[in-house]
């Protein structure tokens, strides 16, 4: 009775129905696409300078390539010359984990320490604040290492002053066991940026906190180390994790002022790596060792994740342990 | 309206960008290029010439106003410099000959010759010299033979110079010592170099700590024997002792505070920062063609003399080719870059600026016009390599792939000894393990 105006309303329907959505996918796709293209220029640039060159140097790692013929593949040789024959790779580890395990927590101390000073309101503070960013900017550069070398040379300014306190001091820069301790003050000099995250991070603590630890009669310590502290752990995770990983990246500094001497004692990971590629020409090798830095700074950076639960404390996670 | 306001400004926006960065593309790039457009008239099309060579500031700007001579010559060529410091030079290049971009013609080294000329990114230069265009008329068949690999003409030779060891006459004479004449012994520059430090005074060394591989294949070659064997599968001495003695030698002299340690001579960087030139030192082994830019820095006069014999033993000296011009495979103007180096073999004007700041020039017009107006380094350098010659013997055959790696860690092993952290005895057994690793 009803049931071919049913069906053909029940068509109607349906049609409305599919153009409905076909309309809504097509809209959806039309948007997509405006939005690909809006961030196209990025999108490229990580294909071609980011995945590709990954994609590569995986593919490269299982070959010994000299940059000047071609590629051959040799498997998982790369790999096993790294961990069984090369005593230089380990040294590479244990000099780059002594640095990022000394430099990382002195450097944070000391940008917490600088951003505490730096978190009044006394006059001229911000200029402070910018002139010590300063180092940060200009620390990687190559002017700035030639200076280095020049401040702890034997006859540089520092052996200059201590001579003024009558002590004899040798060429820190080429003394074995020196010569990693001026990288890591370098390094730690530089701490500009994660001082002004501590910075955002201080002025967002709630002043009612402070004022009602004092109300409460907590001293100066007291006050760092159960509001300060707590509420900074965000930020200080985030620190952590930035300047591990960059610390595990460190090649500058190295290859600038100390070339990876005296005696290998400053061969950071990435100047071997360095050394291995354009020195060696031995592009493969230098590859695998890429990707094992990846692997390394991954877990690391895992392990800092996981253990973020039990000591980072979340303004917002309200009873979250 | 704000929807198509909105479209409006992006669309304006998104075209910007894009125009920018077409723009921001062309307009990179440090050389001001020539363009390879054909001249208006009918004339030469304009060439464009990339040349590239390492040094010291001194050949930088020498070689730049050589090349001004050149375009003044030929005006249809314009050429565009690449020039550096000597250890960042390789690696440049080897990732420049990677993405097919090196230079029309690149200064080369005796040491990667045959490794470049077996990547085949060479250019055989037997067809230009054949035809003319790079005219080796008045230059001696001995001094091409460095540059040649297989019969072929690979390279041109741009100077040649020969190890030799510099010394300040002034200080010798306020120590009271006599110079050293060619013909003295190992045993004579120990005795001489104590004698030195001993006069001299506490803050003056009696000569550098000179344990580098330049001086072990110069007392090799005195023992009959070289680094590499006739393959280049293996180290060519056969024991080790050769190696702990040569060691020992110099091992022996830091303990006793003669010559400085590794902390005094960690920071020099260039000939600019050398002890000889600051007095700490009377005397400097080095390659005879740096006697030019040394003389400069040190700015007062040195003589040259050759290295120690060894009692009993051969010839340690040869004429070495200090570097060459070739014309790389990858260029597309090759006849342009044999065209240079012929200019910089013959010209006349132009070897005045050089002024043999490269080695003694292979062409015998141009030594001859040279000798008179040269300065008195110029003039010793001359001298000397006369010398040596009389002291050479043939040169030893171009280093096998692997060699960078050896020389690398020679170095470090060198340096191990040096901060008494190995033996002589111990170091020469690690240097054959790895470079025999090196090779195979």
């Amino acid at each position: 009775m009803n049931s071919q105006a049913d069906t053909t309303s029940q068509a109607v329907d349906t049609k409305a129905y599919r153009s409905g959505t076909a309309a809504r996918t097509k809209n959806r796709v039309v948007r997509n696409l405006i939005g690909l293209s809006f961030i196209s220029p990025w999108l490229i640039g990580f294909l071609f300078f980011t995945i590709g060159p990954m994609v590569a140097s995986l593919y490269l790692s299982f070959t010994d390539y000299d940059l000047l013929s071609e590629a051959q593949w040799v498997g998982l040789d790369n790999y096993v010359t790294m961990f069984t024959q090369d005593p230089r790779f380990w040294t590479a580890l244990k000099v780059t984990f002594f640095f990022v395990f000394v430099s990382v927590p002195l450097k944070l101390g000391f940008a917490l320490f600088i951003a505490m000073l730096f978190n009044g309101k006394h006059r001229g503070v911000g200029i402070y604040r910018t002139v010590y960013y300063i180092p940060s900017i200009i620390g990687g550069s190559v002017a700035v290492a030639v200076m280095w070398k020049q401040l702890f040379g034997l006859e540089g300014a520092v052996n200059g002053i201590l001579s003024l306190l009558h002590i004899r001091g040798t060429n820190w820069i080429a003394d074995p066991q020196t010569a990693i301790w001026t990288l890591i003050l370098l390094v730690v000099w530089q701490f500009g940026s994660p001082m002004l995250i501590f910075l955002a991070g201080l002025k967002q603590i709630p002043a009612e906190l402070y004022e009602a630890a004092e109300v409460d009669g907590a001293g100066k310590w007291q006050r760092f180390a159960q509001i300060t502290i707590p509420m900074l752990t965000p930020v200080i995770f985030f620190n952590l994790v930035m300047q591990m990983i960059g610390g595990f990246m460190t090649f500058t500094q190295s290859f600038l002022v100390t070339s990876g001497g005296p005696l290998d004692s400053t061969l950071f990971y990435a100047v071997y790596l360095y050394e291995n590629a354009f020195a060696h020409f031995e592009m493969g090798y230098a590859s695998a060792m890429a990707w094992i830095l990846l692997i390394i700074v991954a877990v690391f950076t895992a392990l800092i994740f996981k253990s973020s639960s039990f000591w980072v404390h979340y303004e917002s996670e309200e009873g979250n342990r | 309206m704000t929807g198509s306001i909105r479209k409006t400004v992006s669309a304006l926006a998104a075209s910007v960008l894009l125009s920018g960065t077409v723009l921001g593309c062309s307009a990179g790039g440090k050389q001001a290029s020539g363009g390879n457009a054909p001249q208006p008239g009918g004339q030469q099309e304009q060439i464009q010439l990339r040349v590239a060579w390492w040094g010291s500031q001194d050949r930088h700007d020498r070689t730049q106003k050589a090349i001004q001579l050149f375009q003044e010559k030929y005006p249809h060529i314009k050429v565009s410099v690449e020039f550096t410091g000597f250890d960042d030079y390789w690696n440049k290049l080897a990732t420049q000959a990677a993405g097919q971009n090196l230079p029309d013609v690149i200064q080369m080294d005796y040491k990667f010759l045959s490794e470049y000329v077996e990547r085949k990114l060479l250019a055989e230069l037997d067809p230009y010299v054949q035809s003319g265009t790079l005219n080796l008329t008045d230059v001696d068949d001995v001094y091409l033979d460095g540059g040649k690999i297989g019969g072929k003409l690979y390279a041109v030779n741009l100077g040649s110079n020969s190890l030799a060891m510099a010394y300040d006459p002034e200080m010798f004479q306020q120590a009271g010592i006599k110079e050293p004449q060619p013909g003295y012994t190992w045993e004579d520059l120990e005795a001489m170099a104590r004698e030195l430090k001993a006069k001299l005074g506490q803050d003056v060394w009696g000569m550098p700590l000179a344990n580098e591989m330049n001086m072990f294949k110069h007392y090799l070659r005195q023992k009959g024997l070289w680094l590499y064997s006739d393959d280049g599968k293996s180290l060519g001495y056969p024991d080790d002792q050769v190696l702990t003695d040569f060691f020992n030698y110099w091992d022996k002299l830091r303990k006793d505070g003669i010559v400085p340690p590794p902390e005094v001579t960690q920071n020099i960087k260039g000939l600019e920062d050398e002890l000889i030139v600051h007095k700490k030192s009377p005397v400097m082994f080095f390659h005879s063609n740096q006697i030019i830019a040394l003389a400069k820095a040190a700015n007062r006069p040195l003589k040259l003399t050759i290295f120690p014999k060894l009692a009993g033993g051969q010839e340690g000296h040869f004429i070495k080719p200090s570097q060459f011009f070739s014309v790389t495979t990858q260029s597309k103007q090759q006849e342009a870059g044999a065209m240079f180096i012929d200019f910089i073999t013959n010209d006349l004007k132009a070897n005045e600026i050089l002024a043999a700041e490269r080695g003694v020039p292979i062409s015998k017009k141009v030594r001859d016009h040279l000798f008179a107006s040269l300065d008195p380094a110029g003039k010793e350098m001359f001298t000397y390599v006369e010398l040596a010659q009389q002291h050479s013997r043939e040169i030893h055959p171009p280093d096998p792939a692997g060699s960078t790696k050896i020389e690398a860690a020679f170095k470090r092993i060198q340096e191990t000894v040096n901060y008494g952290k190995n033996t002589p005895e111990q170091a020469a057994k690690q240097f054959r393990e790895e470079a025999e690793k090196a090779l195979k």
